[in-house]
Order: structure tokens, then sequence, then C-alpha cells
């Protein structure tokens, strides 16, 4: 058949097709023209008729494609299964590479803090007299409120200090990953070196309550957000160092799908962290005994969390 | 006789229904451009924000930190998933983004090409992604090959190319007769390609893309000005 005798004949149908892409109309008669469209494109083709033409069909197709392969979510029912389920389970499944981010965050933490508390006078090898100074000044235990210094309306604006910060951090760390994986090692070690100093400085001056008494509360969603972090970076970066069976591309490509779930739940406890540090870390009306216990009470029920959440079947 | 090459990249995806779909693949250009919008855009709102807030005091800061937060991570993400993969910047640029199997991009891939940006942004102002764009085949950032999308050029709909073949079929036909039987097809699927672009095609274009068969033009005698090659594509489609 002649192109300009096809057009003629197909023009009426073609308007009808761009009429039933736009939205709120009757979709059910979507995957029956997609097929037609389909038929058309090869037709068209294999009558080598007119780029133009082609190119037309082509777009029709491809617009479609997209409507009909597209993934449709119920977002209430996907965020409840993704922290009853999905968050927990994919921690279990890739415990391995957690432990390791882990002790790579915690054991420079652990040892950096001891060292310091024992040898104060080392803390200058990781912290500069004015840095220092400026630590001693948002915990000493004569502030009205504790951490960064504010004013009455301060609360706010920490939650967006804190928000924007500390998330920025856990993305960086994930995304370092890319590097072979030494990238979010190098950020779970230098986090972890530094807090471990601030901690065993503040220690071995005495401030114990006072720094105690302001992270307690956020401390662990805030650290185990880093260490999720990193081990999602590092998943990453063993898929490039280790790609198994498959090419190095789509090893990654599955490693950052595997990994994803890590990440936003590291993404949810930042957030929570950050609200816990700038509304109830810093008051200093809360008794010392009741954050402390708090701050326990959290970090056992993470763990608890981790341990026992969604290990019953998927079909639920 | 000719010599036919294509310059325009496309991604091309196998579909369940037994046809192939060619995405063509947005470029460094556009995809900077689009990117460009965006920031402008987003500069605009900080400053509005900032003015708006400013008489707010520190709670006002804080809102102002938190739409930083959420405009610098999560402002392609919102677009990505719910405005078929077109940022504004994007959409006034022709281009969106799409998975690489040619569908809408959903929340675990928009978050991973987004949150790989971090890396894409070293070490000065897009340079791994900028060197990612060009190296790669289909001119995806380091984002894109992580979280399997890609970037391609979001025409609209366009029958203007073939609209008024509708009312030409004349009869022409008998001009150069003996030159248009001689082409093979492909060198047929070229001229017709000429007119179908010759209203988007500047004069200096147009002669450039003369000047290339000018060679063989002159053999069978024809005159190389720009109206005889569109009268000549004109008689290739009526005798199809």
């Amino acid at each position: 058949m002649n192109q300009a005798e096809y057009i003629k004949q197909q023009s009426d149908f073609w308007r009808n097709c761009e009429q039933l892409l736009l939205a709120d109309n009757d979709k059910s008669t979507l995957p029956e023209t997609y097929r037609v469209l389909s038929h058309q494109l090869a037709v068209a083709e294999s009558r080598n008729y007119s780029p133009g033409l082609i190119n037309y069909i082509q777009k029709l197709v491809l617009d479609y494609h997209s409507q009909l392969y597209r993934q449709r979510t119920n977002w209430f029912l996907s965020l409840w299964l993704f922290f009853y389920k999905t968050f927990p389970h994919s921690i279990r499944v890739n415990n391995k590479i957690f432990f390791v981010a882990a002790t790579l965050f915690f054991l420079p933490l652990i040892l950096t803090s001891t060292i310091v508390f024992f040898f104060p006078e080392h803390v200058y090898y990781f912290l500069s007299i004015e840095k220092l100074a400026d630590i001693k000044d948002m915990y000493n235990p004569e502030n009205k409120v504790l951490g960064r210094e504010r004013a009455e309306d301060g609360d706010w604006y920490m939650f967006g200090f804190y928000l924007y910060n500390n998330t920025s951090i856990g993305f960086r760390t994930f995304a370092a990953g890319l590097l072979m994986g030494f990238g979010s090692a190098f950020f779970l070690v230098f986090n972890g070196v530094f807090i471990g100093v601030i901690a065993g400085y503040l220690i071995s001056i005495s401030y114990t309550e006072s720094f105690f008494s302001f992270v307690s509360g956020h401390s662990s969603f805030e650290l185990i957000a880093i260490a999720l972090s990193g081990a999602a970076g590092l998943m990453l970066g063993r898929s490039l160092i280790d790609p198994g069976n498959l090419k190095r591309k789509l090893a990654l490509q599955q490693a950052a799908k595997l990994a994803m779930p890590i990440m936003q739940g590291a993404m949810s406890f930042f957030f929570i962290a950050a609200a816990i540090e700038a509304f109830w870390s810093s008051s200093q009306s809360t008794s010392f005994i009741v954050k402390i216990s708090v701050g326990i009470f959290l970090w056992l029920g993470i763990i608890a969390y981790f341990l026992f959440a969604g290990r019953n079947n998927l079909a639920k | 006789m000719l010599e036919i090459s294509s310059f325009s990249l496309s991604y091309v995806v196998d579909t369940p229904e037994g046809v192939a779909i060619k995405l063509p693949v947005a470029g460094l250009w556009s995809r900077s451009a689009a990117w460009m919008i965006d920031l402008l855009i987003r500069g605009g709102v900080y400053i509005f924000l900032a003015i708006v807030l400013s008489i707010t005091g520190l709670f006002g800061q804080g809102v102002l930190l938190i739409s930083v937060f959420v405009l610098e991570w999560f402002y392609p993400v919102f677009y990505e998933v719910f405005n078929n993969g077109k940022t504004p910047g994007k959409k006034i640029i022709g281009i969106k983004v799409v998975n690489t199997n040619g569908s809408q991009l959903d929340w675990v891939a928009s978050m991973t090409r987004n949150i790989i940006r971090f890396i894409d942004m070293l070490p000065l102002v897009y340079g791994i992604g900028f060197i990612s764009v060009l190296l790669s085949t289909h001119s995806q950032r380091i984002g894109d090959i992580v979280a399997g999308t890609i970037v391609i050029y979001d025409n609209q709909h366009n029958t203007d190319a073939f609209d008024d073949q509708l009312f030409s079929a004349s009869n022409k036909s008998s001009i150069h007769k003996s030159f248009i039987t001689s082409l093979t097809l492909d060198e047929r699927r070229a001229f017709i390609a000429f007119a179908e672009r010759f209203d988007s095609l500047s004069v200096p274009r147009k002669e450039e893309l003369i000047s290339i068969i000018s060679p063989v033009l002159k053999k069978y005698n024809i005159n190389g000005n720009i109206n005889s090659i569109k009268e000549i594509s004109e008689a290739i489609i009526n005798t199809k």
C-alpha cells in the first residue's frame, strides 16, 4: 500500500491513540491499542515508509509501552511492608557486610575514645585547639541547652541543620562505595575516629554526664544509620571487585537494587535521629536518669527490631 | 552511490510484543541545559524562601534548611517518579529519564541515580559525570549506569512531517524519472527524510546537505538547487 493511502486510512485511529494517552481517559482499551500500534510499526518498517511516519508511530508505541509497563505503587502499603518486612530482612540477608561496616565504624570509635580517655594529651593529634574549645563549650554542664548554642526558638533550626548535615554524610558514605568500596570504608573510619576522639576527650575532662545525656537519645539511630550507609556502599564496592559470573555493570546494578532498601532505612534513621537530637537531646529539664534510660531502651529496641522483625512469611 | 550514515545514537529496546523501539538518547548539551534550568529554579526558590522566612527568625531558618535538604536531594526524584521522568528543566528542553527498558522510573531507580549524583559531581562541577556521559555508548552518567536508566528525547507527537503528503499526491512523478529509478532503497529514504525535515532545516544546512550529493546530480544533469531537490524528494514519495 502507498504511504499516502496508508496515512489516510489510519490517521483517525492515530488521533484517537493520542487522545487515549491523555490522563483521565478510560484505559481499558490500552493493551489492545498498544498491540495494534506495535503491529503497525512493524508493517511501516517492512514497507519502507518514510522516517517521519515511522518516527511518529514509534513515538506512539513508546508512550503506550511506558504506560503499560509502568510500576504502580500503593504508597501506604509499601511503606508499611518496608518497615515491617523488607528493611530488617535486607539487613539480615546482608549481615556479613553489615558487620564489616559496623566494625570499620565502631572499632576506631572505641579505640580512639579509649586512647584519648587514658592519654588526653593525644587529642591534639586529631583536633585543633580552637575546635576543642568549641566542643568544650557545647557540652559545658552549666549551659542552658546542650549541643550547639541556640536561641529560644532554635529547635527547628537545629532539626534542619542535623537533617541536612547527617543525611548528606550518609548519602556520601553510600555513593563513595563506587570507588571500589574504599570511599565508604574511608568515611566510616573517618567518622568513627572523629566521634571517638570527641567522646574520649569529653569524658576525660569529666563532662561525662552532660555528654551522655546529650547523645544517648539519638546515638542509636544516628550511629547505626552511618553503619548502614557504609554497608550499602560496601555492597556497591564488592560488586565491582567481585562481580561473580556477571558483567561488572550488571553486578553493580543488581547490588544497587539490593542496597537501596538498606539506604532508605538509613535515611529514615537519620530523620528520626535529627528529630530526637533537635527536640529532645538538648533539653536540660529532663533528668539524666530518664535520658540514659531512654537511650538504652532505644538501642535495645533497634537491635531487637533487626533481630526479630518481619521473620514470618512474606506473603502476609 | 551515496554514503549514508546516521549520527543519531539510539538505544534499542525489544518489547514483548515483538517490535524494537528505538529510544533517542539525549546528549551532553541538552542534559546540561536542563540541569542549568533546574539549578536556576531551585536557586530562585531558595532566594524566595530566604526572603520570606527571614521575618520568622530561627524557625524560618530551620524551615529553609529543611527545604534545601529536600530540594537538593529529592527535587529530581519527585519529578522523575510523579511527572513521567521530567523535571521542569528537562520538560523545557524536551528530554526525560526512563528505565533502559523504556518504562517509567520507580522510586528505587530514581533514588539510586540521584544519590549516586554525588559521585558524578566529583571532583569539580560534574567532572566524573561529564566524562562518563562522553565515554558511555548511551550518554549515561555513573548514576544512570548504576540505576539502569537513560535520558532520552521526548518530542511531542509530530505529524507535520507527513501531513501535507496527504494532499500532495499530484502528478509530479514524471520529473527526473531516470534518476529516481536508479536510486537504491536507502538513497530514496535519504531523499524522503530530507523532504520531511525540509521546514526545520536552515538554508545553509540544506545547501550543505545537497552539496554532498552534487557530483552525482551533475552526472544526471540535475540542477542542485534547494527547490529542485525538494521536488525530487516529493516525487519519490509519490511513486511509492
